[in-house]
């Protein structure tokens, strides 16, 4: 017998959507029984505490919620849900203050005391608010502390491997958990579960979210049979550090260097962005950038170090070291100089806008199963503006937080019974490789599998790569399926290992399907065999699930314009 | 760049064992030191030699604060630090951190340090509920006095250095001080009194040993928060005996617990100290200036008129007023709560009596609510569901003219 | 939250590692602040010892010129402390104050006692 807990709310992850979430839901109802499973220990995993920028959010007079709607719907390439945009764009100014108020954190100022906002890609105002370069230090740190001061429950290093299921398949009644530390699962039912494990392509041979992150929740989501969609649409950011041989790499130069006037080389020396983006060059949308440097990089105009070079010296070593001391601080450590020299960069995995198709509340498509953060989609569209993901997870935490409250409130706390032999056949099958005398090792697939991510359904894509790529994926995930673990079964980080990379074949396969699918360029997802946008075509989402044989099924929706026309969307600034 | 071999140390445990624990010594090629992080050698290490080594990590950024532990002698961040930040003649050696339980290898529990953080009440509470934020300069000075402690990532760093965290189990060490003190100062915060209370005792502890400041990866310096605690606490703390023992009953149980050996060289000690402080003591005696926490005295604020506090509603009113304590004088505000649900006017202290979060009214539910804990108490401040051990407290008050006055 | 009782199979942590306990580099790496903690606590307890020797053995120039010796190292690391105690200093001298201070207070005494001697 497995070992079990009972709750009213179980929230898996605790980044800033869950953590959001937990104290919005416990504040409306005090008496709500909450608990929280994570990864990593309190607070500490996940993206939200490495934002660096900052958060998206109307505060001015002269700014206003109608144009930050516009920017999101722009940024996004018009496939965006406009009514979670909408909802996005309106409360987040509701929210920022409260974080303010009622959670102590402290934003950076204006010298007349008011909250400064600086100027941010892609934004017709200045509008993001921050903490120096630190700001998810700030937001994370004072969101535990709430929790703690509450006494939320919280389960450290114990994931959710799962979801559970009733018979029926349509309701679900919990998660599997994997309790790290003693190495054994443990069954979580609850009234309501939220997954909030944010995203967090580290799929892919360079990527900017920490190595703990194996985008589980949306493997999860996926393998309970949840609408998921848009997952075609990873967004990529043009500055990731390269650290030959460290796991370093891919971490992240800030995008204000590129906003400051730093130049981009290739390995000839050449300012190359001047023959992909005349006007702009370097200050190009994060999209542009990063398929421009990944097309110098495959044509044979790579660096030594296989990426592309970033210069922000000719600004002056001084203003460099003010301005961006943290960035010139990491490239020390690795012995580059930004102030002085160049800096070696490449494209890196950075954001999924995709995940599991979700209403207002945040509920999904399957009953008491509540998405928030990157997890959920459709907020972004085709592509995220810098600082609306932060946004998007302390925002729709907070909605979704409330929802759950008066959800749980109306009679719902009853526990759904969970489908006999589920969590047998599930912990069986996952304990496997502990068992086998040999087999391939989980590290060497994780590899494999990020060599391909990159090479085949990376930053510019094409149909024959897309379908060898998904050829591919089978072949790995038939060698995961012999893998094989050594050593106990406490804290064994090689089953960590194991664990992840079963969430990364799923989600590379539904990106790679998805993919294949789109045939055209439209933000994130560029395909060089479609290399234009086509208006007269893309614009729907791809909704995808899991079919009987477990591979996606994807069926395309159009994009519902509920609040602004197709017209409205292109004329927004144009030019 | 040639490779060049380095031996490095791991100290090893595993629970499925049991024991002490102690070093395995591998070798490892490294390409280039200064481009190879300590985790990139863990990693190394559990890839092509031993794959049931373990370690945390998360960010790998020097964001998130899971990765640290001790690396020759000295603690760090494991993704912070690069080979070549230690000297080519040592060994590398890495062990957990000090003053928490090893889970294995080099994973420690960090429960400790997490509860002691709600012991000192290290949790930002509103003084007052405002919709909009604060207006503070970027330059005001409770904002420079604080800048660094706020970047603090909770790796226990400094936790793990100071030595006075093993002497002293009720000492909440250096992280949950250092966040106190960020609270302290700030302006926005409305458990003032409370978390001083909480805090300065252990603050007592400091040895002034500056470890904790040696190591932290942020720069901050929790000795200079500590001491900012107390110097704060001689000219502003009001003393509240009673408090302190309600606490007692709630706190979580220490986990620093002493053990035997401990505590009998602990007695040892006491028993040497005895004697050298009865040899000394007398010039103790003389140059000791008597107690200097001194309790601020009471007197009549006017909170206003009371035709300006509507009828059958809880007003909750900031009160400024000046203090005089010592020779120091300042400015205090304080907010009361007051009711006119009644034809009796009834003055509350906001402060909840279980663990001093800010109490509120709620018209829909005709309660006063505490959110922290879920206390809950009737229009007449009587308990009525939570944990608070009694009902909330009041201020006495008296009418002058069409003024209300409270007594503060 | 409810957990249900059955084999919650325990895992046994090893008890909190100690300051210098299996850590071989932690002496030389002890930083300067932690030795001026420790030296004046070993200073007290010199002071101690050279008071009852000077008592007990008045007008010996060499016991009296330790025992200035010891007070005035112990008096300065003292003064070290008052200075980040009231925030006199910035913390970030401590390690300046936790040498030169007694270094100072060690010189000044020595060219007194050179001038009366
Ligand atoms: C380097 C970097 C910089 C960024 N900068 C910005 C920025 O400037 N502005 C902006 O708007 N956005 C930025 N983003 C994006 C932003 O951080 C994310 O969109 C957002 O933080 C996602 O929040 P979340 O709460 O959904 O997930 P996260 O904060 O990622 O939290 C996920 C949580 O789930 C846990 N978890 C994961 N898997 C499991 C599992 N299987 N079981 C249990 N728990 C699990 C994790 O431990 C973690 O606690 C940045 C992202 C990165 C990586
Ligand atoms: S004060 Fe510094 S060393 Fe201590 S926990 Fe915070 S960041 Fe770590
Ligand atoms: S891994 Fe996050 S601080 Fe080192």
């Amino acid at each position: 017998m497995t070992q079990s807990v009972k709750a009213d709310l179980l929230i898996v992850g605790m980044g800033a959507a869950a953590s959001m979430a937990a104290l919005y839901a416990l504040d409306a109802n005090p008496d709500l029984n909450i608990l929280i499973v994570t990864k990593a220990l309190k607070g500490k995993g996940g993206c939200s505490r490495m934002v660096q920028g900052g958060f998206n959010v109307v505060l001015h007079p002269m700014d206003s919620h109608e144009k930050h709607f516009m920017d999101t719907l722009k940024g996004g390439q018009y496939i965006n849900k406009q009514d979670l945009a909408y909802t996005l764009v309106t409360e987040a100014t509701a929210t920022i203050k409260e974080m303010e108020t009622r959670f102590g954190c402290f934003f950076d100022r204006n010298p007349d005391g008011t909250i400064h906002q600086k100027p941010f890609a892609g934004q017709s105002y200045d509008r993001t608010v921050h903490k120096g370069d630190l700001t998810g230090i700030e937001i994370m740190s004072r969101l535990t502390e709430q929790v703690i001061k509450r006494g939320i429950p919280v389960l450290e290093e114990t994931r959710a491997v799962d979801l559970l299921l009733d018979e029926s398949g349509k309701t679900v009644t919990g998660a599997l958990l994997f309790d790290m530390r003693r190495g054994d699962f443990l069954v979580a039912e609850a009234g309501a579960t939220l997954v909030a494990t944010g995203g967090g392509p580290t799929q892919y041979r360079f990527h900017a979210p920490g190595p703990e992150k194996s985008v589980d929740g949306l493997g999860m989501l996926y393998r309970a049979g949840a609408v998921m969609m848009d997952m075609e649409m990873v967004q990529f950011h043009p500055t990731g550090l390269i650290i030959p041989g460290s796991v370093v790499a891919g971490a992240l130069l800030e995008e204000g260097l590129r906003g400051a006037g730093a130049y981009l080389f290739n390995g000839n020396g050449e300012r190359y962005m001047l023959n992909y983006a005349p006007d702009v060059a370097e200050r190009a949308t994060r999209d542009v950038v990063s398929r421009s440097s990944y097309i110098e990089m495959t044509s044979g105009r790579a660096t030594p170090e296989g990426g592309v070079y970033i210069q922000a010296s000719h600004l002056g070593p001084e203003f460099v070291l003010k301005n961006f001391p943290g960035m010139a601080e990491r490239c020390r450590q690795f012995g580059y100089d930004l102030a002085r020299g160049r800096v070696p960069i490449s494209p890196t995995a950075h954001f999924v806008m995709g995940g599991a198709a979700v209403d207002l509340n945040g509920q999904s498509s399957l009953e008491k199963l509540f998405v928030a953060g990157e997890d959920a989609g459709g907020v972004h569209g085709a592509n995220r503006l810098g600082g609306n993901g932060i946004c998007e997870s302390c925002v729709l935490g907070r909605q979704v937080g409330k929802a759950l409250s008066k959800h749980l409130h109306n009679g719902n706390r009853a526990l759904a019974t969970t489908r006999k032999d589920q969590v047998k056949e599930t912990a069986d099958r996952l304990l496997r490789p502990f068992t086998r005398d040999s087999g391939p090792s989980p590290f060497d697939l994780r590899k494999r599998i990020k060599e391909m991510n990159w090479n085949k359904v990376g930053v510019v894509r094409d149909g024959p790569h897309l379908t060898e790529a998904l050829a591919e994926i089978d072949a790995i995930a038939d060698e995961a399926s012999r893998m094989r673990v050594s050593g106990g079964r406490n804290y064994n980080m090689m089953y960590t290992a194991a664990v992840d990379l079963l969430s990364m074949i799923d989600v590379s396969r539904m990106v790679a399907t998805s993919a294949l699918a789109r045939e055209e360029t439209r933000g994130a997802h560029s395909r060089s065999d479609f290399p234009k946008q086509r208006d007269d075509y893309g614009l729907f989402n791809s909704n995808l699930r899991r079919g009987s044989d477990g591979k996606p099924v994807i069926e395309k929706t159009p994009v519902a314009f509920t609040r602004k026309s197709l017209e409205e969307c292109q004329n927004y600034r144009k030019g | 760049m040639s490779a060049t071999k380095r031996n490095v140390r791991v100290f090893r445990y595993d629970p499925a064992v049991g024991g002490d624990g102690g070093f395995r010594d591998y070798t490892l090629e490294v390409e280039n030191a200064s481009a190879m992080t300590m985790l990139d050698v863990l990693l190394h290490i559990q890839r092509e030699q031993d794959p049931t080594i373990a370690f945390r990590f998360a960010c790998r950024v020097a964001m998130c604060g899971s990765c640290g532990m001790v690396i020759n002698g000295r603690e760090r961040l494991a993704c912070k630090t690069n080979v070549s930040d230690l000297p080519p003649s040592e060994d590398i050696t890495l062990r957990p951190m000090n003053h928490f339980p090893v889970i294995k290898d080099l994973v420690v529990d960090m429960d400790p340090m997490f509860n002691k953080f709600r012991e000192t009440l290290s949790f930002f509470e509103p003084k007052e509920q405002l919709t909009e934020p604060a207006r503070i300069a970027p330059d005001a000075p409770e904002r420079e006095e604080i800048r660094l402690a706020t970047d603090c990532i909770a790796c226990g760093c400094c936790v793990s250095s100071c030595t006075m965290v093993d002497h002293h189990p009720d000492y909440a060490g250096p992280a949950a001080l250092a966040r106190a003190y960020a609270l302290i100062a700030d302006s926005r915060d409305g458990l003032f009194q409370e978390r001083l209370a909480a805090a300065l005792p252990s603050c007592h502890e400091c040895r002034t040993e500056t470890n904790c400041t040696e190591v932290c990866p942020k720069g901050i310096s929790p000795t200079r928060a500590i001491k900012y605690i107390q110097r704060t606490a001689l000219v502003q703390l009001e003393v509240t005996p009673k408090e302190a023992e309600v606490e007692e009953t709630e706190a979580p149980p220490a986990r620093w617990e002493v053990d035997r050996a401990t505590f009998i060289r602990g007695a040892g000690v006491a028993v040497i100290g005895a004697a050298v402080a009865v040899t000394l003591g007398s010039v103790a005696a003389i140059t000791t200036v008597g107690p200097t926490e001194s309790a601020a005295a009471e007197e009549w604020v006017s909170v206003g008129r009371i035709a300006d506090l509507p009828q059958g509603k809880v007003t909750t009113v900031l009160l400024n007023y000046e203090a005089r304590s010592g020779i120091y004088s300042q400015t205090i505000s304080k907010p009361v709560m007051i009711s006119r649900l009644s034809d009796e006017i009834i003055c509350y202290k906001t402060a909840c009596p279980h663990l001093g979060c800010t109490v509120h009214f709620e018209n829909q539910s005709d309660e006063f609510r505490c959110a922290c804990h879920g206390g809950t108490f009737d229009r007449s401040g009587s308990v009525i569901a939570g944990p608070p051990p009694r009902a909330l407290d009041r201020y006495r008050h008296k009418i002058e003219g069409d003024q209300l006055l409270v007594l503060i | 939250m409810s957990v249900t009782e059955d084999e919650a199979k325990p895992i046994q942590y090893r008890k909190h590692l100690r300051w210098g306990e299996h850590d071989p580099n932690r002496r030389a790496n002890t930083p300067l602040g932690m030795w001026a903690w420790l030296w004046q606590r070993v200073s007290a307890l010199l002071i101690v010892v050279l008071l009852v020797l000077h008592i007990s053995l008045p007008y010996k120039l060499a016991i009296q010129f330790l025992l200035l010796l010891t007070v005035t190292f112990h008096a300065t690391l003292g003064l070290r402390v008052i200075l980040l105690d009231f925030n006199l200093v910035s913390i970030r001298h401590h390690r300046t104050l936790a040498w030169a201070l007694p270094v100072v207070g060690l010189i000044a005494i020595f060219i007194v006692w050179r001038c009366i001697y």
